[in-house]
Protein backbone atom coordinates (compact mmCIF):
# COMPACT_ATOMS: atom_id res chain seq x y z
CA UNK A 1 0.00 0.00 0.00
CA UNK A 2 2.90 2.28 1.05
CA UNK A 3 4.40 1.52 -2.08
CA UNK A 4 2.19 3.22 -4.29
CA UNK A 5 1.98 6.70 -5.72
CA UNK A 6 -0.36 8.81 -3.81
CA UNK A 7 -3.82 8.55 -5.15
CA UNK A 8 -3.44 6.05 -7.11
CA UNK A 9 -6.76 3.87 -7.02
CA UNK A 10 -6.21 0.54 -4.76
CA UNK A 11 -7.26 -2.98 -6.30
CA UNK A 12 -9.68 -4.40 -4.22
CA UNK A 13 -7.91 -7.68 -3.08
CA UNK A 14 -8.81 -10.79 -4.78
CA UNK A 15 -8.77 -13.14 -1.86
CA UNK A 16 -7.37 -16.69 -2.65
CA UNK A 17 -10.38 -18.46 -0.39
CA UNK A 18 -14.13 -17.24 0.58
CA UNK A 19 -14.55 -13.81 2.25
CA UNK A 20 -17.31 -13.72 5.59
CA UNK A 21 -19.79 -11.03 4.07
CA UNK A 22 -20.61 -9.90 7.39
CA UNK A 23 -17.49 -9.66 8.69
CA UNK A 24 -16.37 -7.70 5.58
CA UNK A 25 -19.40 -5.57 5.68
CA UNK A 26 -19.48 -4.59 9.23
CA UNK A 27 -16.02 -4.84 10.60
CA UNK A 28 -13.60 -4.86 8.09
CA UNK A 29 -15.74 -1.39 6.22
CA UNK A 30 -15.06 -0.18 9.63
CA UNK A 31 -11.22 -0.56 9.94
CA UNK A 32 -11.31 0.13 6.28
CA UNK A 33 -12.81 3.53 6.49
CA UNK A 34 -10.41 4.50 9.47
CA UNK A 35 -7.45 3.24 7.21
CA UNK A 36 -8.50 5.46 4.53
CA UNK A 37 -9.95 8.42 5.84
CA UNK A 38 -7.41 8.63 9.50
CA UNK A 39 -4.22 6.11 8.65
CA UNK A 40 -3.44 7.28 5.24
CA UNK A 41 -3.59 11.17 6.11
CA UNK A 42 -1.58 10.71 9.34
CA UNK A 43 1.22 9.03 7.22
CA UNK A 44 1.39 11.47 4.71
CA UNK A 45 1.70 14.17 8.05
CA UNK A 46 5.04 12.26 8.88
CA UNK A 47 6.15 12.31 5.79
CA UNK A 48 6.09 16.10 5.03
CA UNK A 49 6.53 17.03 8.50
CA UNK A 50 10.17 15.28 7.74
CA UNK A 51 10.24 16.90 4.27
CA UNK A 52 9.95 20.70 6.83
CA UNK A 53 12.68 19.01 9.21
CA UNK A 54 9.67 19.16 11.75
CA UNK A 55 11.61 15.91 13.32
CA UNK A 56 8.65 16.32 16.90
CA UNK A 57 6.21 17.11 14.28
CA UNK A 58 6.33 14.16 12.29
CA UNK A 59 7.06 12.01 15.66
CA UNK A 60 3.86 13.01 16.70
CA UNK A 61 2.17 12.44 14.04
CA UNK A 62 3.24 8.67 13.84
CA UNK A 63 2.01 8.48 17.08
CA UNK A 64 -1.21 9.61 16.23
CA UNK A 65 -1.13 7.07 13.00
CA UNK A 66 0.20 4.26 15.09
CA UNK A 67 -3.60 4.72 17.58
CA UNK A 68 -5.72 4.28 14.39
CA UNK A 69 -3.31 1.41 12.88
CA UNK A 70 -4.05 -0.13 16.20
CA UNK A 71 -7.31 0.90 16.45
CA UNK A 72 -8.02 -0.83 12.97
CA UNK A 73 -6.70 -3.74 13.61
CA UNK A 74 -9.10 -4.19 17.17
CA UNK A 75 -12.11 -3.27 14.47
CA UNK A 76 -10.99 -6.38 12.32
CA UNK A 77 -11.28 -8.26 15.73
CA UNK A 78 -14.65 -6.70 15.45
CA UNK A 79 -14.42 -3.96 18.12
CA UNK A 80 -16.59 -1.15 17.75
CA UNK A 81 -15.78 2.79 18.48
CA UNK A 82 -17.88 5.62 17.97
CA UNK A 83 -15.07 8.24 18.97
CA UNK A 84 -11.04 8.09 20.04
CA UNK A 85 -11.67 7.50 23.43
CA UNK A 86 -13.29 4.22 22.72
CA UNK A 87 -10.56 3.71 20.62
CA UNK A 88 -7.92 4.10 23.20
CA UNK A 89 -10.05 1.56 25.41
CA UNK A 90 -10.17 -0.71 23.23
CA UNK A 91 -6.44 -0.74 22.57
CA UNK A 92 -5.82 -0.56 26.39
CA UNK A 93 -7.85 -3.90 26.71
CA UNK A 94 -6.99 -5.50 23.49
CA UNK A 95 -3.77 -8.40 22.72
CA UNK A 96 -0.42 -7.60 22.37
CA UNK A 97 0.14 -5.43 19.19
CA UNK A 98 3.53 -4.06 17.62
CA UNK A 99 1.89 -0.97 16.26
CA UNK A 100 1.37 -0.10 19.88
CA UNK A 101 4.27 -1.65 21.47
CA UNK A 102 6.34 0.75 19.00
CA UNK A 103 4.38 4.01 20.74
CA UNK A 104 6.16 3.29 23.71
CA UNK A 105 9.54 4.26 21.81
CA UNK A 106 8.64 7.34 20.34
CA UNK A 107 9.15 10.34 21.97
CA UNK A 108 8.17 13.75 20.05
CA UNK A 109 9.95 15.92 22.09
CA UNK A 110 11.51 19.23 21.19
CA UNK A 111 15.22 18.24 20.76
CA UNK A 112 13.80 14.78 18.36
CA UNK A 113 16.69 13.87 15.63
CA UNK A 114 16.16 13.45 12.25
CA UNK A 115 17.09 9.76 12.88
CA UNK A 116 13.86 9.43 15.75
CA UNK A 117 11.93 10.92 13.27
CA UNK A 118 12.94 8.54 10.32
CA UNK A 119 12.61 5.46 12.39
CA UNK A 120 9.44 6.56 13.07
CA UNK A 121 8.23 7.13 10.02
CA UNK A 122 9.68 3.61 9.18
CA UNK A 123 7.97 1.89 12.12
CA UNK A 124 4.72 3.48 10.71
CA UNK A 125 5.27 1.79 7.14
CA UNK A 126 5.82 -1.30 8.29
CA UNK A 127 3.03 -1.30 10.22
CA UNK A 128 0.37 0.39 7.70
CA UNK A 129 1.72 -2.32 5.33
CA UNK A 130 1.26 -5.57 7.76
CA UNK A 131 -2.49 -3.88 7.88
CA UNK A 132 -3.16 -3.09 4.93
CA UNK A 133 -2.40 -6.70 3.96
CA UNK A 134 -4.84 -7.92 6.83
CA UNK A 135 -7.79 -5.27 5.23
CA UNK A 136 -9.89 -7.12 2.61
CA UNK A 137 -10.47 -3.98 0.48
CA UNK A 138 -8.91 -0.97 0.62
CA UNK A 139 -10.00 2.92 0.25
CA UNK A 140 -8.01 4.83 -2.48
CA UNK A 141 -6.79 7.70 -0.99
CA UNK A 142 -9.24 10.26 -1.23
CA UNK A 143 -7.76 13.67 -0.93
CA UNK A 144 -5.92 13.44 -4.43
CA UNK A 145 -7.42 14.25 -7.73
CA UNK A 146 -6.70 10.82 -9.25
CA UNK A 147 -8.34 8.77 -5.59
CA UNK A 148 -11.43 10.95 -5.11
CA UNK A 149 -13.72 9.69 -8.02
CA UNK A 150 -12.56 5.30 -7.25
CA UNK A 151 -12.99 5.81 -3.49
CA UNK A 152 -16.79 7.55 -3.80
CA UNK A 153 -17.62 4.53 -6.12
CA UNK A 154 -16.46 1.86 -3.69
CA UNK A 155 -18.06 3.58 -1.57
CA UNK A 156 -21.16 3.04 -3.29
CA UNK A 157 -20.64 -0.54 -3.58
CA UNK A 158 -19.97 -1.02 -0.20
CA UNK A 159 -23.38 0.45 0.79
CA UNK A 160 -25.14 -1.93 -1.83
CA UNK A 161 -23.43 -4.53 0.31
CA UNK A 162 -24.35 -3.68 3.22
CA UNK A 163 -27.94 -3.34 2.12
CA UNK A 164 -28.31 -6.61 0.71
CA UNK A 165 -26.95 -7.95 4.29
CA UNK A 166 -29.74 -6.29 5.95
CA UNK A 167 -26.83 -3.69 7.84
CA UNK A 168 -27.79 -0.46 8.02
CA UNK A 169 -25.99 2.49 6.16
CA UNK A 170 -22.39 2.93 7.52
CA UNK A 171 -21.61 5.96 9.43
CA UNK A 172 -19.30 7.46 6.65
CA UNK A 173 -20.06 10.87 7.92
CA UNK A 174 -18.65 10.26 11.25
CA UNK A 175 -15.51 9.25 9.98
CA UNK A 176 -15.42 11.56 7.31
CA UNK A 177 -16.36 14.64 10.16
CA UNK B 1 5.48 29.96 40.52
CA UNK B 2 3.32 32.71 38.55
CA UNK B 3 0.48 32.60 36.53
CA UNK B 4 0.47 33.10 33.22
CA UNK B 5 -1.98 34.78 31.33
CA UNK B 6 -4.82 31.49 30.85
CA UNK B 7 -6.87 32.85 27.98
CA UNK B 8 -5.11 34.67 25.54
CA UNK B 9 -7.43 37.01 23.53
CA UNK B 10 -5.40 37.40 20.38
CA UNK B 11 -6.67 37.89 16.89
CA UNK B 12 -8.32 35.84 15.02
CA UNK B 13 -5.72 34.33 12.86
CA UNK B 14 -2.01 34.26 13.61
CA UNK B 15 -1.07 34.52 9.44
CA UNK B 16 -0.87 37.82 8.14
CA UNK B 17 -3.38 36.93 5.33
CA UNK B 18 -4.94 34.69 3.19
CA UNK B 19 -1.93 34.79 0.46
CA UNK B 20 0.49 34.53 2.57
CA UNK B 21 -1.09 31.42 4.76
CA UNK B 22 -2.17 29.77 0.72
CA UNK B 23 1.81 30.36 -0.57
CA UNK B 24 2.88 27.01 1.90
CA UNK B 25 1.15 24.63 -0.36
CA UNK B 26 1.79 26.93 -3.65
CA UNK B 27 -1.76 28.03 -3.85
CA UNK B 28 -3.37 31.35 -4.66
CA UNK B 29 -6.37 32.80 -2.92
CA UNK B 30 -7.82 32.97 -6.61
CA UNK B 31 -7.79 29.40 -7.48
CA UNK B 32 -9.16 28.05 -4.29
CA UNK B 33 -11.67 30.50 -4.66
CA UNK B 34 -12.28 29.41 -8.08
CA UNK B 35 -12.50 25.84 -7.28
CA UNK B 36 -15.16 26.54 -4.78
CA UNK B 37 -17.31 28.10 -7.72
CA UNK B 38 -20.78 30.00 -6.67
CA UNK B 39 -21.80 29.96 -3.28
CA UNK B 40 -23.29 32.19 -0.57
CA UNK B 41 -21.99 33.71 2.59
CA UNK B 42 -18.26 34.63 3.49
CA UNK B 43 -15.63 32.60 2.60
CA UNK B 44 -12.88 31.38 5.83
CA UNK B 45 -9.69 29.51 5.47
CA UNK B 46 -9.69 27.49 9.00
CA UNK B 47 -7.48 24.67 9.66
CA UNK B 48 -3.57 24.49 10.00
CA UNK B 49 -2.51 26.80 7.54
CA UNK B 50 -4.76 29.52 8.95
CA UNK B 51 -3.20 28.53 12.12
CA UNK B 52 0.11 29.72 10.83
CA UNK B 53 1.06 25.96 10.81
CA UNK B 54 1.08 23.65 7.98
CA UNK B 55 3.43 22.50 5.15
CA UNK B 56 3.64 21.82 1.72
CA UNK B 57 1.05 19.13 1.78
CA UNK B 58 -0.98 20.28 3.65
CA UNK B 59 -4.85 21.02 3.11
CA UNK B 60 -6.57 24.10 2.13
CA UNK B 61 -9.50 23.79 4.68
CA UNK B 62 -12.21 26.49 4.02
CA UNK B 63 -15.56 27.19 5.52
CA UNK B 64 -18.39 29.33 3.86
CA UNK B 65 -20.81 30.48 6.19
CA UNK B 66 -23.96 32.09 5.62
CA UNK B 67 -26.55 33.60 8.19
CA UNK B 68 -29.24 31.45 7.50
CA UNK B 69 -30.54 28.41 9.51
CA UNK B 70 -29.52 25.31 7.83
CA UNK B 71 -27.64 22.30 9.35
CA UNK B 72 -24.03 21.98 8.25
CA UNK B 73 -22.89 19.98 5.41
CA UNK B 74 -20.63 17.34 4.37
CA UNK B 75 -17.22 18.30 2.98
CA UNK B 76 -16.35 19.02 -0.57
CA UNK B 77 -13.65 18.00 -2.44
CA UNK B 78 -11.99 20.36 -4.72
CA UNK B 79 -8.43 20.38 -6.04
CA UNK B 80 -6.31 23.54 -6.91
CA UNK B 81 -4.14 23.13 -10.00
CA UNK B 82 -1.06 22.28 -8.20
CA UNK B 83 -3.12 19.17 -6.87
CA UNK B 84 -3.63 20.47 -3.02
CA UNK B 85 -6.75 19.60 -1.88
CA UNK B 86 -9.68 22.39 -0.92
CA UNK B 87 -11.74 20.76 1.69
CA UNK B 88 -15.11 23.21 1.55
CA UNK B 89 -17.79 22.92 4.16
CA UNK B 90 -20.76 25.23 4.12
CA UNK B 91 -21.83 26.10 7.78
CA UNK B 92 -24.62 27.49 8.80
CA UNK B 93 -24.53 30.49 11.44
CA UNK B 94 -26.85 28.77 13.71
CA UNK B 95 -24.10 25.94 13.47
CA UNK B 96 -21.29 27.76 14.92
CA UNK B 97 -24.38 29.01 17.36
CA UNK B 98 -24.85 25.23 18.80
CA UNK B 99 -21.26 24.90 18.89
CA UNK B 100 -20.69 27.76 21.23
CA UNK B 101 -23.44 26.57 23.34
CA UNK B 102 -22.31 23.28 23.70
CA UNK B 103 -22.76 21.86 27.65
CA UNK B 104 -20.34 19.25 28.33
CA UNK B 105 -18.84 19.04 25.51
CA UNK B 106 -16.88 15.75 25.84
CA UNK B 107 -19.72 13.53 26.77
CA UNK B 108 -20.86 13.42 22.67
CA UNK B 109 -18.50 10.76 21.16
CA UNK B 110 -18.03 12.10 17.53
CA UNK B 111 -15.78 9.26 15.40
CA UNK B 112 -14.03 11.69 14.00
CA UNK B 113 -12.98 13.59 16.68
CA UNK B 114 -14.72 17.00 14.41
CA UNK B 115 -16.24 17.64 18.20
CA UNK B 116 -17.77 21.16 18.74
CA UNK B 117 -14.19 21.70 20.32
CA UNK B 118 -12.66 20.41 17.17
CA UNK B 119 -14.24 23.26 14.71
CA UNK B 120 -14.11 25.99 17.48
CA UNK B 121 -10.17 25.08 17.49
CA UNK B 122 -10.56 25.99 14.02
CA UNK B 123 -13.03 29.13 14.00
CA UNK B 124 -10.56 31.19 16.69
CA UNK B 125 -8.18 31.14 14.31
CA UNK B 126 -10.15 31.82 10.84
CA UNK B 127 -9.04 34.42 8.38
CA UNK B 128 -11.42 35.60 5.64
CA UNK B 129 -10.86 34.81 2.00
CA UNK B 130 -12.13 38.86 1.96
CA UNK B 131 -9.91 41.04 3.69
CA UNK B 132 -13.41 43.66 4.30
CA UNK B 133 -14.73 40.75 5.76
CA UNK B 134 -15.64 40.57 9.80
CA UNK B 135 -14.06 38.14 11.57
CA UNK B 136 -15.92 34.76 11.93
CA UNK B 137 -15.84 35.10 15.76
CA UNK B 138 -16.91 38.33 18.13
CA UNK B 139 -14.11 38.40 20.87
CA UNK B 140 -17.29 37.34 22.79
CA UNK B 141 -17.39 34.21 21.02
CA UNK B 142 -13.70 33.89 21.18
CA UNK B 143 -14.26 33.99 24.71
CA UNK B 144 -16.75 31.01 25.21
CA UNK B 145 -15.10 28.96 22.60
CA UNK B 146 -12.33 28.73 24.36
CA UNK B 147 -14.30 27.71 27.61
CA UNK B 148 -15.90 24.82 25.50
CA UNK B 149 -12.52 23.87 24.10
CA UNK B 150 -10.95 23.98 27.95
CA UNK B 151 -14.05 22.24 29.24
CA UNK B 152 -14.01 19.42 26.34
CA UNK B 153 -10.55 18.64 26.77
CA UNK B 154 -10.84 18.13 30.81
CA UNK B 155 -13.73 16.18 30.10
CA UNK B 156 -11.42 13.85 28.04
CA UNK B 157 -8.19 14.27 30.28
CA UNK B 158 -10.69 13.20 33.29
CA UNK B 159 -11.75 9.76 31.62
CA UNK B 160 -8.50 8.71 30.28
CA UNK B 161 -6.92 9.49 33.47
CA UNK B 162 -9.31 7.93 35.20
CA UNK B 163 -9.42 4.91 32.72
CA UNK B 164 -5.77 4.55 33.26
CA UNK B 165 -6.07 3.95 37.10
CA UNK B 166 -8.38 1.31 36.24
CA UNK B 167 -6.30 -0.04 33.85
CA UNK B 168 -3.44 -0.17 36.03
CA UNK B 169 -5.27 -1.48 38.91
CA UNK B 170 -6.93 -4.37 36.38
CA UNK B 171 -2.99 -5.29 35.77
CA UNK B 172 -3.06 -4.51 32.34
CA UNK B 173 -0.20 -5.25 30.24
CA UNK B 174 -0.75 -1.66 28.19
CA UNK B 175 -2.29 0.93 30.75
CA UNK B 176 0.89 2.96 29.84
CA UNK B 177 -0.67 2.98 27.08
CA UNK B 178 -3.66 5.40 28.65
CA UNK B 179 -1.61 6.82 30.75
CA UNK B 180 -0.15 8.27 27.55
CA UNK B 181 -3.19 9.29 26.06
CA UNK B 182 -4.06 11.10 29.18
CA UNK B 183 -0.77 13.11 28.79
CA UNK B 184 -1.33 14.02 25.74
CA UNK B 185 -4.74 15.34 26.37
CA UNK B 186 -2.73 17.39 29.14
CA UNK B 187 -0.07 18.67 26.63
CA UNK B 188 -3.18 19.76 24.69
CA UNK B 189 -4.87 21.96 26.95
CA UNK B 190 -1.65 22.87 28.37
CA UNK B 191 -1.37 24.57 24.92
CA UNK B 192 -4.71 25.16 24.90
CA UNK B 193 -4.02 27.48 27.94
CA UNK B 194 -1.20 29.53 26.93
CA UNK B 195 -3.07 31.00 23.83
CA UNK B 196 -2.08 28.28 20.85
CA UNK B 197 -5.67 27.68 19.76
CA UNK B 198 -5.62 24.65 17.64
CA UNK B 199 -6.03 21.05 18.38
CA UNK B 200 -4.52 18.14 16.84
CA UNK B 201 -1.31 15.45 18.20
CA UNK B 202 0.46 16.65 15.03
CA UNK B 203 1.05 20.34 15.62
CA UNK B 204 1.63 19.75 19.39
CA UNK B 205 5.01 20.11 19.88
CA UNK B 206 4.54 23.48 17.28
CA UNK B 207 2.29 24.73 19.40
CA UNK B 208 4.61 24.16 22.66
CA UNK B 209 6.87 27.42 22.50
CA UNK B 210 5.47 28.07 25.89
CA UNK B 211 7.73 26.93 28.62
CA UNK B 212 5.69 25.55 30.37
CA UNK B 213 3.63 23.78 27.85
CA UNK B 214 6.93 22.33 26.48
CA UNK B 215 7.86 20.62 30.59
CA UNK B 216 4.16 19.74 30.20
CA UNK B 217 4.58 17.82 26.88
CA UNK B 218 8.19 16.61 27.61
CA UNK B 219 6.62 14.97 30.74
CA UNK B 220 3.91 13.24 28.44
CA UNK B 221 6.36 11.81 26.23
CA UNK B 222 7.31 9.97 29.18
CA UNK B 223 5.01 8.76 31.74
CA UNK B 224 4.20 5.56 31.47
CA UNK B 225 2.80 4.86 35.53
CA UNK B 226 -0.34 6.81 36.91
CA UNK B 227 2.54 8.32 39.56
CA UNK B 228 4.06 9.88 37.14
CA UNK B 229 0.90 11.10 35.53
CA UNK B 230 -0.23 12.85 38.33
CA UNK B 231 2.85 14.66 38.89
CA UNK B 232 2.30 15.87 35.14
CA UNK B 233 -1.27 17.10 35.92
CA UNK B 234 0.17 18.82 39.28
CA UNK B 235 1.72 21.13 36.51
CA UNK B 236 -1.22 22.43 35.24
CA UNK B 237 -3.29 22.30 38.57
CA UNK B 238 -5.09 19.29 38.42
CA UNK B 239 -5.56 16.73 41.06
CA UNK B 240 -5.14 13.41 39.52
CA UNK B 241 -6.61 11.34 42.60
CA UNK B 242 -9.76 13.56 42.30
CA UNK B 243 -10.78 12.50 38.71
CA UNK B 244 -12.06 9.03 38.73
CA UNK B 245 -14.83 10.15 41.30
CA UNK B 246 -15.44 12.50 38.54
CA UNK B 247 -16.45 9.85 35.96
CA UNK B 248 -19.38 8.23 36.20
CA UNK B 249 -20.49 4.87 34.89
CA UNK B 250 -23.28 3.82 34.07
CA UNK B 251 -24.84 1.00 31.22
CA UNK B 252 -24.47 2.23 27.54
CA UNK B 253 -28.24 2.82 25.82
CA UNK B 254 -27.44 0.69 23.08
CA UNK B 255 -26.93 -2.55 25.61
CA UNK B 256 -29.58 -4.51 25.91
CA UNK B 257 -30.27 -6.41 29.35
CA UNK B 258 -30.30 -10.55 28.54
CA UNK B 259 -30.60 -13.36 30.15
CA UNK B 260 -29.47 -16.52 29.85
CA UNK B 261 -29.44 -19.32 31.42
CA UNK B 262 -29.73 -17.49 34.61
CA UNK B 263 -26.90 -15.73 33.80
CA UNK B 264 -27.79 -11.60 33.24
CA UNK B 265 -25.40 -10.19 30.28
CA UNK B 266 -25.33 -7.25 28.28
CA UNK B 267 -25.91 -7.63 24.58
CA UNK B 268 -23.98 -4.89 22.43
CA UNK B 269 -23.63 -3.81 19.12
CA UNK B 270 -25.98 -7.17 18.45
CA UNK B 271 -22.62 -9.21 18.67
CA UNK B 272 -21.30 -9.26 21.99
CA UNK B 273 -22.81 -10.79 25.10
CA UNK B 274 -20.87 -9.25 28.02
CA UNK B 275 -21.19 -9.74 31.96
CA UNK B 276 -23.97 -7.50 32.62
CA UNK B 277 -23.19 -4.64 35.33
CA UNK B 278 -26.62 -3.92 36.04
CA UNK B 279 -25.85 -2.79 40.08
CA UNK B 280 -22.00 -1.62 38.35
CA UNK B 281 -20.20 1.01 40.33
CA UNK B 282 -21.34 4.55 39.71
CA UNK B 283 -17.90 6.14 39.41
CA UNK B 284 -14.85 4.88 38.33
CA UNK B 285 -13.42 5.62 41.89
CA UNK B 286 -15.94 2.86 43.19
CA UNK B 287 -14.46 0.12 40.28
CA UNK B 288 -11.27 0.62 41.43
CA UNK B 289 -11.98 -1.00 44.72
CA UNK B 290 -14.01 -3.79 42.86
CA UNK B 291 -13.16 -6.28 39.29
CA UNK B 292 -11.45 -3.44 37.83
CA UNK B 293 -10.50 -6.00 35.03
CA UNK B 294 -14.65 -6.79 34.07
CA UNK B 295 -14.83 -3.32 34.40
CA UNK B 296 -11.81 -2.38 31.97
CA UNK B 297 -13.28 -4.95 29.68
CA UNK B 298 -17.05 -3.79 30.01
CA UNK B 299 -15.90 -0.31 28.93
CA UNK B 300 -14.05 -1.51 25.97
CA UNK B 301 -16.96 -3.46 24.32
CA UNK B 302 -19.05 -0.35 24.80
CA UNK B 303 -21.45 -2.17 27.49
CA UNK B 304 -20.84 1.06 29.50
CA UNK B 305 -20.67 4.53 28.84
CA UNK B 306 -19.23 7.66 31.18
CA UNK B 307 -19.76 10.77 31.52
CA UNK B 308 -17.15 13.15 33.41
CA UNK B 309 -18.20 15.86 35.59
CA UNK B 310 -15.42 18.75 35.43
CA UNK B 311 -17.56 21.07 37.28
CA UNK B 312 -15.28 23.22 39.48
CA UNK B 313 -11.66 22.44 37.91
CA UNK B 314 -9.49 25.46 37.55
CA UNK B 315 -6.62 23.96 34.98
CA UNK B 316 -3.68 26.66 35.09
CA UNK B 317 -0.33 27.03 33.22
CA UNK B 318 2.22 27.71 35.75
CA UNK B 319 5.98 28.84 35.26
CA UNK B 320 7.95 25.78 34.30
CA UNK B 321 10.48 26.28 37.14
Amino acid sequence: MSSQPPGRAAPVATPAVELDAHWLAADAVAAAVVHGMLVQPTQADVTSALESRDFAGAIAAANACLRWIAGCREMLRGGAARAGLEVDLLIAAGPPDASIDAMDTLSPRAAATESEARRALALVEDAERALAEELPLLLPVRRTPSGHRPAVELVSQIERLRHRLGLPPFDWEAWIG
Amino acid sequence: MSAAPAYDAGQASPVASVEDALRTVGATPGEVLEALGDYDGEAYLVGSLAAGFGDRRSDVDVHVVWDGESVETGPILAFTRGGACVDVRHVGRSGIERALASRHPGAVPVSSGRTPAWLLSRWLNAAPFDPAARPLLTERERARARAVIVESLLADLAALAAFAALAERAGAARAWYLVRRAGVAAWELAATLSGRDYLGERWLPARSSHPAVAAVGAAACSARRVGELSALLARIGIDAEDLPRRVELRRHSEAEAWTLDGRPWLLVASRWLVPGFEDGPPTVAAALEGDAASLLHGLSRGALAWSADVEGLRPRLEDAR
